[in-house]
């Protein structure tokens, strides 16, 4: 780190003036900067172009072959990955402790590229459709952690006092009542389904993300350059959005990081207990705890939604740890 | 400080006696009832509610309640899953249980995780950075109880298989607790040590990167007394507040791990309870859950000034 | 090397923080186990010397009170320590219990039982008062018991009314002649009668040590007293608990194991693990795993009667049109069910009154003697019925949907089950609606639901338990099914005819006929089955279909 800074400020003695102008007074080159920092990133780019691929496999991907995520065939049960081509090199050929599964029930000329579950269903077609979902719930946890999290720990640290006794005492109060009571009460009213999902992340999935950003708040607004912008006259939204909010972008978004997987599998718990995605629909979670179900006996069903999951997640870290150093507003000082 | 804390205590016992009487009061409204058989006729089962008081007016069964849990620390009887069992002496059973397992996760995490931040931070962007980022986020993508079961599998079946020797139990076992508890510690603690590695590291690459600490470099302290005395500190903000809440989830219980390794403690009975409505059991489980959640809000609330004593959680901001 | 060093520091900070926590558990007790039987624990096999039965649940004992238990983990445990008036051998025939003998009047009305001289394990003697007391608990409204209603199925006199609190307890059809003489009087002559004193809830209870339990009867070994082969000796909440062999047992001879050991383990991939190293003797198994066990030779099927029928709801719209439900009884190919989702041993129902339930007047099983193919698999007739329903509907395009609760077999069966109608019948939409158990009965019972998955287990040996379940009104009648003539042969075989074995037999062939083949108000989908691993030196485990699920009292260990 230090090498690096030190790297950075023998480069800016050696940059023109021009650079200095937009750095200082052009707001756009900001956000120019951050752009191209982010691209530098290797990282990062690795990250975003596996992100470009898991999506674009979402919408795509279920339509390669000719089933659908609902679709049985009751003769092609429990059938492992068999891939064409890749057969030849002995990986993914259809065998399962030895023997060629495909071969053994007369289907020569059958390919399941993930194989198939315990319905005779196509886990191919199933991990993308699931995909979808997850992607969905990862982005909106991702929203309410931003919108809800952020702008209630920024509040509640930031005014302090009473106001934030009165704000974490309400976490208290949310944190206490198991939340499955209140999304079994959500059914009642509503359909299990993606609305109900969406909901549960609402109630408590920022809670989180706002005392990670109300302590970041509580420590920073001490310090001398809060005072110095206060005495500059500048007001409160402008503290908050200008000076505060940069210099806690490294533990947002690490923390909204932690967000996603927690999204995904409460909503594949909410599933467990019946309370989630209604069936045949299904989410990488869903997958993973069907999956798990008889991970002793046919392991191919539960690789595929993990792989894609934790495919999915590094890809998000290496972004999010791109994204944090692009923003770093002590690299903006230089 | 004296009168924040006593003023913090006593919002403290309001904030708990919100939480049980919303929760009475959501309860009321769940579909079903505790007495579920498929064979208990309507009448029979007007009988059963009479029984245990549940057709008496909500305000009423409410007085009641709190009057007992107040005066007697009695929870009532446990309707469905261990039929008129005093909850209380559930509890006292296997809470114990599942806040020991959760300690001992939370301490094997916490140690693994920041050895792990501190060797990334200082060799940022070395493959010892990378191998972080990759293992707490195998930490936080793969599912716990693949996690458990794989631990099971591979170090409790067949290495006993391969050696003859049982190092590790398959389940726990309440005569051995603490062999026993090897593997469920370990699985338990993979969460910790991704959240510990990740928000630690974050932390103190910034916390390196400041000008006091490049100050501190230039004065010619060591690099031991720049991490320890001026580092370490300065990250730790972020790590109590994000293992503060971790710590009472580990304490009161993972649904998954107790199922994976046989341990009777509160995480499995309080998803249980919830889906067959026992209403009894989930209330004194919130309640304990609730008093830990209000206690380590408090305790981090203090020890932010005490970490850094320019924070004042007490005071206003304007 | 410095930098190693600070990290250790990081670490003695990290550690001195967290004391700060670890120092509430302190002033919590450590769980410490009740008893020091620790030695069965901790070799927990039969090479210590001690023959235990190592057995693994996946939930945790409900109940050891025989008038609160509902289900069959209780109930097995129940009747290992306590014994009835008689009990079942293993092929399910009556044996004499602490009952030697018994009379019958002419008209089947009173039974006199004559008991034989047998101990509880606290040395009090059993007496037919232990009876008189047991059964008037169970109907006692303040006791409240959910089987209360077993007590009218027996056809105990004035049973009804004490239930409903509206006769004092005295007025029930049971006295004791003397110590060692019980007299029972019933209704109506109940040929099954016999075979439920073999049941939990007609086992004795000792007033004296019952009373002066109280509350806290039946919640620790403590508070159990047993007079059957075996006696709870340890009970550690959730985690487990074990019986030894009961000394003061009148056959304890005959028990040739030294007990029961049950481990409460949920998850069934670590049970299946424990089994493989030889940790426990017998396990339940799921039907993802039954896979994985075919071939070896400690996997074993035990036929189960419950039987799980798709219930539609005969007010719905679309599902009042009798077509409509034969449709969907057609339309199901069950055989895929069994031996693709199930796997367990479970087949297919075509028929509501399940196979081995009960023997007819002519010595042979209700099933074998009626018709076997209501709503066989057949995807032609299934369309023909169903284009006739949507003509006399007036619809192209039905949507309907399908509730059912939450457990792991159930879902693949609702899924499959979907795919099944979506495809075989045109112009059918079919969600699915998940709910928790609680929720899906509430649904079901008050009648907001178009079609339920749902089952129904027997509680004697009588094709009533069945038939009884639609009579019209009847809380358990899901589909709100109604038929007269139905009701007429129910009630008449189970009053009037109770005496006329064969008619009522034909009686109740006849209403399985009307309710399945001419309104087809139910769709019979299998009778369970339930895979197990049992190690192949454990021989004598004994299955039941009714009442208990096992009697281990015959169990043998070989060395």
């Amino acid at each position: 780190m230090a090498q690096l800074q030190q790297a950075y400020q023998f480069e800016r003695i050696l940059t023109s003036d021009r650079v200095q102008h937009d750095v200082v007074y052009e707001g756009i080159s900001f956000w120019k900067e951050v752009f191209l920092r982010f691209r530098e990133n290797r990282g990062a780019v690795i990250g975003i172009i596996l992100i470009i691929f898991v999506s674009f496999m979402a919408f795509v991907g279920p339509y390669m072959n000719a089933h659908t995520y609902k679709s049985k065939v009751d003769s092609h049960i429990n059938l492992p990955p068999r891939v064409p081509g890749l057969e030849q090199l002995g990986i993914l050929d259809g065998e399962r402790n030895g023997k060629n599964v495909y071969e053994d029930k007369g289907l020569t000329d059958i390919y399941y590229w993930f194989g198939t579950d315990n319905l005779g269903r196509d886990l191919w077609t199933r991990t993308w459709v699931g995909t979808r979902v997850s992607i969905y719930i990862a982005l909106l946890a991702v929203v309410i952690d931003m919108f809800i999290g952020m702008g209630y720990g920024l509040i509640s640290g930031y005014i302090g006092g009473s106001l934030d006794l009165a704000m974490q005492r309400f976490i208290e109060i949310l944190s206490g009542i198991p939340n499955l009571v209140i999304v079994t009460l959500f059914v009642i009213v509503l359909n299990p389904g993606i609305l109900s999902i969406s909901l549960a992340l609402v109630i408590t999935g920022w809670i989180g993300m706002s005392r990670v950003v109300r302590s970041q708040v509580l420590k920073l607004k001490e310090l001398d350059f809060i005072l110095a912008s206060k005495t500059m006259g500048a007001s409160t939204s402008t503290l908050i959005l200008q000076d505060l909010l940069p210099n806690i972008f490294g533990q947002v978004i690490i923390m909204s990081m932690f967000s996603v997987p927690n999204a995904i599998f409460y909503e594949s718990f909410l599933a467990f207990i019946g309370l989630g995605l209604q069936p045949p629909l299904a989410s990488l979670g869903v997958l993973i705890n069907d999956g798990y179900k008889s991970i002793l006996v046919y392991p191919h069903i539960i690789l595929p939604p993990v792989m894609v999951l934790a495919l999915l997640m590094l890809s998000f870290n290496l972004v999010a740890d791109g994204l944090r150093d692009a923003f770093d507003p002590k690299m903006k000082q230089q | 400080m004296i009168k924040y804390l006593t003023r913090r205590l006593i919002i403290a016992v309001i904030t708990l006696l919100t939480i049980m009487t919303l929760l009475f009061l959501l309860l009321d409204f769940m579909p079903g009832s505790p007495f579920n058989d498929e064979k208990l006729s309507d009448s029979q089962r007007v009988l059963l509610y009479e029984k245990y008081g549940l057709d008496k007016p909500i305000v009423y069964r409410y007085k009641q309640f709190m009057y007992h849990v107040i005066f007697e620390g009695d929870f009532g009887v446990s309707y469905t899953i261990e039929k008129n069992a005093n909850v209380s002496d559930m509890l006292s059973k296997r809470l114990p249980l599942s806040i020991r397992i959760g300690l001992q996760a939370l301490a094997l995490g916490s140690v693994v995780g920041v050895i792990l931040a501190s060797v990334a931070a200082l060799k940022k962007n070395s493959i010892w950075d990378t191998l972080t980022t990759v293992i707490s986020v195998i930490g936080i993508s793969i599912p716990s109880y693949v996690f458990a079961l794989g631990l099971n599998y591979f170090l409790g079946y067949k290495l006993t298989k391969a050696t003859g020797i049982s190092f590790f139990p398959l389940t726990f076992d309440l005569y051995a607790p603490l062999k026993s508890s090897v593997l469920p510690t370990i699985a338990l603690s993979m969460f910790v040590v991704a959240t510990v590695a990740r928000f630690m590291r974050t932390e103190l690459v910034e916390v390196i990167g400041s000008d006091y600490v490049m100050l501190a470099e230039a004065k010619g302290l060591s690099a031991n007394k720049v991490i320890f005395r001026h580092s370490i500190r300065n990250a730790l903000i972020p790590v109590v507040t994000v293992l503060g809440p971790l710590t009472v989830s580990l304490m009161t219980g993972s649904l998954v791990i107790e199922r994976v390794f046989g341990i009777p403690g509160i995480g499995d009975l309080l998803v249980t309870a919830i889906s067959v409505n026992d209403f009894n059991v989930i209330i004194a489980i919130s309640f304990f859950y609730s008093i830990f959640y209000i206690v380590m809000q408090l305790f981090i609330d203090v020890l932010y000034g005490i970490i850094d004593p320019r924070i004042r959680v007490s005071k206003g901001g304007e | 090397m410095k930098r190693i060093l600070s990290v250790l520091l990081v670490i003695a900070l990290m550690m001195g923080l967290f004391t700060g926590c670890a120092k509430k558990t302190e002033s919590t007790p450590t769980v410490e186990p009740t008893t020091n039987t620790k030695t069965n624990s901790e070799a927990g096999s039969t090479a210590a010397g001690d023959k235990m039965l190592r057995i693994a649940v996946d939930v945790a004992l409900p109940s050891a009170d025989q008038d609160v238990a509902t289900d069959g983990l209780s109930f097995d445990v129940i009747a290992s320590m306590i014994e009835g008036l008689y009990s079942l051998d293993a092929d399910g025939n009556v044996i004499p219990g602490i009952a030697t003998d018994y009379t019958v009047s002419g008209d089947g009305l009173v039974y006199t039982f004559n008991l034989r001289d047998a101990q509880w394990s606290n040395g009090t003697s059993v007496t037919a008062n232990d009876f008189v007391y047991s059964w008037r608990r169970l109907v006692d409204p303040n006791v409240a018991s959910e089987y209360s209603f077993i007590a009218e199925v027996a056809g105990l006199k004035n049973a009804g009314p004490v239930t409903a609190g509206e006769m004092p307890l005295t007025d029930l059809g049971v006295e004791a002649k003397d110590d060692k003489t019980l007299v029972v009087t019933l209704e109506r002559p109940v040929p099954y009668f016999l075979s439920l004193t073999a049941f939990a809830t007609f086992f004795p209870l000792n007033e004296a040590f019952v009373t002066e339990m109280g509350d806290g009867y039946a919640q620790s070994p403590e508070s159990l007293i047993a007079n059957g082969p075996f006696k709870m000796v340890e009970w550690n909440k959730g985690y487990g608990f074990k019986l030894l062999k009961n000394e003061t047992y009148y056959d304890a001879d005959a028990v040739a194991i030294d007990g029961l050991d049950y481990r409460v383990i949920k998850d069934n991939q670590t049970s299946a693990l424990k089994f493989d190293s030889n940790e426990i003797d017998m396990v339940k198994l799921t039907s993802e795993l039954v896979d994985n066990y075919k071939e070896n030779p400690a996997y074993t099927q035990i036929d189960a009667s419950y039987v799980w029928y798709v219930s539609m709801n005969n007010d719905n719209e679309i599902f009042s049109n009798v077509n409509a439900r034969k449709a969907l009884q057609h339309a199901i190919n069950k055989d895929n069910i069994v031996k693709n989702i199930l796997n367990d041993g479970s087949t297919t129902a075509n028929f509501i009154v399940p196979t081995g339930l009960a023997t007819g007047p002519d010595g042979k099983d209700f099933r074998e003697t009626s018709k076997n193919d209501y709503g066989l698999y057949d995807v032609t007739m299934a369309q023909k019925y169903w284009e006739t329903a949507k003509t006399e509907l007036g619809m192209t395009e039905v949507s309907i949907e399908i509730l059912f609760d939450d457990a792991e077999t159930v879902k693949k069966m609702a899924e499959f089950i979907q795919a099944e109608l979506e495809t075989n019948l045109p112009g059918l939409t079919v969600s699915l609606k998940s709910q928790p158990k609680k929720n899906r009965l509430e649904l079901m019972r008050s009648g907001d639901f178009q079609v339920g998955l749902t089952r129904w287990g027997p509680d004697y040996a009588d094709p009533l338990t069945y038939l009884e379940l639609f009579l019209t009104g009847v809380t358990s009648n899901t589909p709100n099914f109604s038929n007269e003539k139905y009701d007429e042969n129910i009630i008449a075989s189970s009053t009037t005819m109770a005496g006329d074995a064969e008619g009522r037999w034909a009686a109740m062939k006849e209403a399985e006929d009307i309710l399945l083949d001419q309104y087809a108000g139910i769709a019979p989908l299998y009778q369970a089955g339930y895979s197990y691993l049992i190690n192949t030196k454990v021989t004598g485990i004994e299955p039941h279909a009714i009442g208990t699920p096992f009697i281990y009292k015959n169990v043998k260990i070989a060395d």
